[in-house]
């Protein structure tokens, strides 16, 4: 079973799944086109409200992480790309930013930070090089 | 439903209904002569004795189908409040009413049955020839009969005082004793008023035992 | 479509102890609403009053539409109640318990009943009174299910339970719930198995419903602040959503609910040396809830999730 719901977490339970199927997703452990439980069965899996888990498929839908075919199931949708380029690196710069700001702060020097960077790179699973834009 | 209910009352009341056969038997045998205690301590039929005119089975029946009553009443009304299946039972889609009502048909037949059964077998065995010297006639069995009608109003006493909420045991057997009391007076009147007075009582009680069930909380 | 549930105003003494306080209780249908609460804090008495056991000292209750304290037998059949501790007819054993039951009712699902009585290996002929709380447990959830029910209130279904069993339960609740327009009532202590099945919570404090909102709201819009000053700290200002306060030292912690910028500026206004907002996980959340000074709780009343703001 892929997914866990913790108990004890100050997130909510539809947060936590939220998160880990964009994980999942994110590191290849969910491939494209790959049907995901339906909503009964993850909820008995989980022991947790079929309401939560809809309501987690249709966020996930919305964002485009999954799409839903009529009769057949939850998919992993293909990953698209629909902010411009220049909007999705300024997102991503203001979180390597808050990365490396915490870095300096812990201590770590420039090695290190991207020693640890490169490491942690290689569990997730990277999309093809985007074309021109 | 209503056998599934009446089936429920007579299993619970099966074991104090068997109790009160054996008392009431020995009371009977022991008028007639038969006591398995009398073999030890004496044998016979006391003498001087009339059957149901001049002798002891009045007092002792009394007694013993008191007994009978009571525990009926007690078991019926505070065996499912103390076991706490009220809540289980009284939930089903019928009413309150039709649950009290069963339990009383059921108890007070029981009731009536088994104590009528040792009235019965004494009377029978005084009017059949050759068992006593003494005169019989079947009028003289009527102040038992009248008894035997009027603790059943003792039953009904001890059904209300087992479902009706009060704090303090006193006022709880209030009704209890209310029906004994009007028991003794039904059983001593003319039998005309007796069964008048006893019948009165008899509906009053359970309009209340009704009354009572259907208004209570069951916390 | 209406209320599955509705109460207004509801009430109730027990001598001069006022156990339920004006309850205004509303469960949607086909929902799924889990009631938290202290030991006494009126949960089960509230419960006794919708079922018609505990006739209310002020305000009414509404259970499928009708009076709850004049319930027709019709809408008996459509309501499954399941008191603390499982109560049953104890000398009965499962089967006649079974058929007993079955007699008062026009739906029966003998297939669901069998279902569960065989998922857990239940011994047909045992007597109940010999049964383990878990094993009277789940007979308890299969003689209530086999009616199909639209409505099921259950008090306190896992208390006594082990881990085990209780996941047991629970599963076999989430299987109740896939059902299209079933609603559920469950009241319990057990934090956890409620956030896993509840659409939404309702805290009651002493009597008092101090919280009725969707689950995730509650652990989202409750913040524990923890501030330290250079000297002693000073007193926090009253405000909307102040749930308690406590000065240890130089330190002053705080729980707010509704956690927003006024309470950010107010901290601000105290000038303090550091400032820590923390989450909450559910059961801390509901600690500090319950355990504070009770008159001056805050009410947080939330209805619909589309209410949701985002916080700092």
């Amino acid at each position: 079973m892929l997914f866990q719901i913790d108990s004890a977490s100050r997130s909510p339970i539809y947060r936590q799944l939220v998160g880990q199927i964009r994980e999942a997703v994110a590191r290849g452990r969910l491939a494209p086109e790959e049907r995901l439980p339906s909503v009964r069965d993850l909820s008995r899996q989980l022991v947790i409200n079929p309401n939560t888990v809809a309501r987690v498929y249709t966020e996930l839908e919305r964002e485009g992480v999954l799409n839903t075919r009529p009769g057949l199931g939850v998919f992993v949708a293909q990953p698209r790309n629909d902010l411009t380029k220049k909007a999705r690196k300024d997102r991503l710069t203001a979180l390597a930013d808050q990365l490396l700001t915490e870095a300096v702060h812990l201590g770590f020097s420039a090695e290190e930070s991207l020693a640890l960077l490169s490491e942690r790179m290689a569990k997730f699973q990277f999309p093809q090089p985007v074309g021109s834009e | 439903m209503t056998s599934a209910l009446t089936l429920k009352e007579l299993r619970e009341s099966a074991g104090v209904a068997a109790l009160g056969l054996a008392g009431l038997g020995l009371v009977a045998l022991t008028a007639i002569g038969f006591s398995p205690l009398g073999m030890v301590i004496s044998s016979g039929r006391p003498s001087g004795t009339i059957p149901f005119l001049y002798d002891s089975f009045g007092g002792q029946f009394a007694l013993a189908a008191g007994a009978l009553a009571i525990a009926l009443g007690l078991k019926q009304s505070l065996g499912d409040l103390w076991g706490d299946s009220q809540l289980f039972l009284l939930h089903r889609p019928v009413s309150r009413r039709a649950v009290y009502l069963t339990k009383i048909v059921v108890g007070l037949s029981l009731y009536l049955v088994l104590a009528g059964l040792a009235v019965a077998i004494y009377a029978i065995w005084a009017a059949s020839s050759g068992t006593h010297a003494s005169p019989f006639a079947w009028s003289m069995t009527v102040p038992v009969w009248m008894t035997w009608l009027a603790v059943g109003l003792v039953y009904l006493g001890a059904l209300l005082s087992g479902i009706r909420p009060a704090a303090w045991v006193g006022t709880r057997l209030m009704p209890l004793a209310t029906a004994c009391t009007l028991a003794t007076i039904a059983a001593n009147l003319p039998p005309v008023w007796g069964l008048a007075v006893a019948l009165v009582a008899g509906a009053s009680f359970v309009a209340l035992i009704l009354f009572v069930a259907e208004t209570r909380d069951f916390a | 479509m209406p209320d599955a549930i509705s109460t207004s105003g509801l009430t109730k003494y027990y001598g001069q102890r006022c156990v339920v306080n004006s309850l205004d209780l509303r469960v949607p249908t086909g929902s799924v609403y889990g009631l938290l609460g202290r030991n006494g804090s009126g949960k089960s008495t509230t419960l006794k009053m919708l079922l018609g056991f505990v006739k209310p000292d002020r305000g009414s209750a509404s259970l499928l539409g009708e009076d709850a304290t004049t319930l027709p037998a019709a809408t008996k059949a459509k309501v499954a109640y399941i008191a603390e501790g499982h109560p049953f007819i104890r000398w009965m054993s499962i089967d006649e318990a079974v058929r007993f039951t079955r007699s008062f009712y026009p739906h029966w699902n003998g297939e669901l009943l069998d279902q569960i009585l065989d998922h857990f290996a239940l011994p047909r002929r045992a007597k109940i009174r010999k049964l383990s709380n878990g094993q009277r447990a789940q007979v308890s959830l299969a003689l209530a299910v086999a009616p199909d029910p639209e409505l099921l209130i259950l008090d306190d279904p896992t208390l006594g339970l082990d881990t085990v069993v209780r996941r047991d339960f629970l599963e076999s609740l989430i299987q109740i719930i896939q059902r299209e327009g079933r609603t559920i009532l469950i009241s319990s202590h057990i934090l956890a198995d409620v956030e896993r099945v509840a659409d939404r919570i309702g805290i009651l404090v002493d009597g008092v419903l101090r919280v009725d909102c969707p689950t995730d709201y509650f652990k989202l819009s409750l913040r524990k602040v923890i501030l330290e000053f250079a000297a002693e700290p000073p007193a926090f200002p009253a405000c909307d959503g102040l749930v308690s306060t406590w000065r240890v030292g130089n330190r002053l912690e705080v729980v707010l609910v509704g956690y927003g910028t006024r309470h950010e500026q107010l901290i601000e206004s105290l000038e303090p040396v550091s400032v820590d907002v923390l989450e909450l996980n559910l059961e801390d959340a509901f600690i500090e809830y319950t355990r504070g000074p009770r008159r001056s709780l805050p009410l947080l009343n939330v209805e619909a999730r589309h209410d949701e703001r985002t916080y700092a």
